[in-house]
């Protein structure tokens, strides 16, 4: 096998479970993430094949997986993406988080309640588990841009999980 | 707060693919894999050798290469070369900027003058000596050991020690290059032709005297032998600048043939002054015989000091005495206002400001 070929399939098996969560917050969908998953590498290597040169791999799906969500909702409703923003994020009753405790419920649905671009980044962090620098890569913002964002995040979400 | 996030990240830990979906994705994968194989290509480059290969890295190189070879190659630029104005204008003075103290400033002030000189030895030697040079030169040189003297003078206020040695540089420079230096002083740029006069007579009436000063004395001395009205010096290396040679110590040497031909402007020797289209019968000349060759010729045994009557004076003396040395081309004709106006801005010193700065330069080498 060529090792490329190898590298990307170890990719997959190493990362694939934080796309499918990276897709399941922006859907709460359980079958929906999981087609995002799949089509997110199948369009990474689609654009290897093409002989496209990727920097990162990683910080690719993950924002193929953004594009595909958006893509999801664009052709469902014809709804601006701020709205479309605002009712993807909202998680429902039936939603897989709820088997977890009531802390981490009440955290989500705090995060949850945070205005962009602090959802987003705080979901990356602490619900899908990316490190600073790699939502820095697929926001393709600096680390030191993400740091502060989620410190600011974070000030936000004390204020409304204190009370 | 923190409690509720590591719950958070604890219960989203298992929200993820089941092992089926995990297996079916895999599959589907290896399927696109073999279906569509990535193109062929080498080794992927280490940042290293994208670096190296990059536009920039190329850009970079050949901007270094071509411009550090310009570099070189106008240091080695005289002038009339392409490359002159790249040395003198642009190059020189961004060096300039890096001597931050009064003493490196003062020094930089003495390199300066001794490069310009040199480069006046240099065009000579390559016969490229032409009016238009040497009066470009002429010009370079009195604004840098003007600007020299001017320096160490200023020194002496501030480092008493360091404007002793570099006095004595200075010194030495003139001193060293006293065959270029003249020949400069009998270039057309007469607005220059004071402060270098005054720069020469500083340096030769010093206790040290050249060999070139040696030969032209006894090249004088030895007049009657009729040269021709051309008299020629050799150019004064630094390695024969040794002290009390005089010309009485070298009464057979005659003057050599050599491509720094200063003489062709300047007056016969004293014993042809009445055949001399120069030395007009009746015009006012407070010194008589070859006086640029008396500048250069210090007889040995006498005082030491600058303007040491006849013997040093000529090139100041008068406008006549100027238009003596000029070879009756500048005849006359004082300098013009512009000229005058250049002489006092530009070289920064008339011929008495000048000698004024050069003697007390004299006066710190000599640490007095």
């Amino acid at each position: 096998m060529d090792p490329r070929e190898k590298r990307f399939l170890d990719c997959y098996e190493s990362d694939a479970d934080a796309v499918y969560r990276h897709a399941y917050w922006k859907t709460h969908d359980a079958e929906l993430a999981r087609d995002i998953t799949q089509e997110s590498y199948l369009r990474a290597w689609n654009a290897l094949a093409e002989g496209r040169q990727i920097e990162n791999l990683k910080a690719f799906i993950f924002r193929t997986a953004t594009n595909l969500v958006i893509d999801h909702y664009r052709k469902k409703k014809p709804l601006s993406l701020d709205t479309l923003a605002e009712a993807g994020f909202d998680p429902g009753e039936d939603d897989p988080a709820v088997l977890g405790t009531a802390e981490a419920r009440e955290a989500l649905a705090a995060v949850s309640s945070l205005e962009e671009p602090y959802r987003g980044t705080l979901l990356m962090r602490f619900a899908t588990g990316l490190s600073i620098a790699e939502i820095a890569a697929v926001e393709e913002e600096s680390e030191n841009a993400i740091s502060v964002r989620i410190h600011r995040g974070l000030e936000k979400l004390r204020g409304i999980l204190k009370p | 707060m923190n409690d509720k996030l590591s719950h958070l990240e604890k219960a989203a830990k298992e929200i993820r693919l089941t092992s089926a979906e995990r297996s079916h994705i895999k599959m589907r994968l290896a399927e696109e894999v073999r279906a569509r194989p990535l193109p062929l290509r080498g080794p992927v480059p280490s940042p290293h050798q994208r670096f190296f290969a990059s536009p920039i890295f190329i850009a970079l190189a050949v901007f270094l290469m071509v411009g550090s070879s310009t570099a070189f190659a106008a240091t080695r630029a005289l002038p009339g070369d392409p490359l002159y104005a790249l040395k003198t204008d642009v190059f020189e003075p961004a060096e300039a900027a890096f001597q931050v103290s009064p003493t490196a400033r003062a020094s930089w002030q003495v390199h300066l003058a001794s490069l310009r000189l040199q480069e006046a030895g240099r065009l000579a030697y390559a016969g490229r000596l032409t009016p238009a040079t040497q009066a470009t030169l002429a010009a370079k040189v009195a604004i840098s050991t003007a600007d020299a003297a001017r320096a160490v003078t200023a020194l002496e206020a501030v480092d008493p020690e360091g404007a002793q040695t570099v006095a004595v540089d200075l010194d030495a420079t003139l001193l060293g290059n006293a065959a270029p230096l003249a020949t400069l002083a009998l270039s057309e740029d007469r607005t220059a032709a004071p402060v270098l006069a005054a720069a020469l007579s500083s340096a030769t009436s010093n206790e040290s005297v050249s060999a070139a000063d040696a030969d032209l004395g006894a090249g004088t001395s030895g007049a009657t032998q009729a040269e021709p009205p051309t008299v020629v010096s050799e150019p004064a290396l630094p390695a024969d600048t040794g002290p009390s040679r005089s010309g009485d110590a070298a009464p057979g040497i005659t003057a050599r043939p050599h491509p720094l031909t200063f003489g062709a402007t300047l007056a016969p020797s004293a014993d042809d002054a009445t055949g001399s289209p120069i030395a007009e019968p009746g015009e006012s000349v407070s010194v008589t015989g070859a006086a640029g060759v008396r500048i250069l010729s210090v007889p040995a045994g006498s005082p030491e000091g600058y303007g040491n009557g006849s013997e040093i004076v000529p090139f100041a003396a008068s406008t006549s005495a100027n238009a003596k040395l000029s070879g009756g081309r500048a005849r006359g004709s004082a300098m013009t206002k512009n000229a005058q106006l250049h002489a006092t801005t530009t070289a920064g010193a008339d011929f008495n400001t000048a000698l004024d700065l050069f003697s007390r330069v004299h006066a710190i080498a000599r640490g007095e």
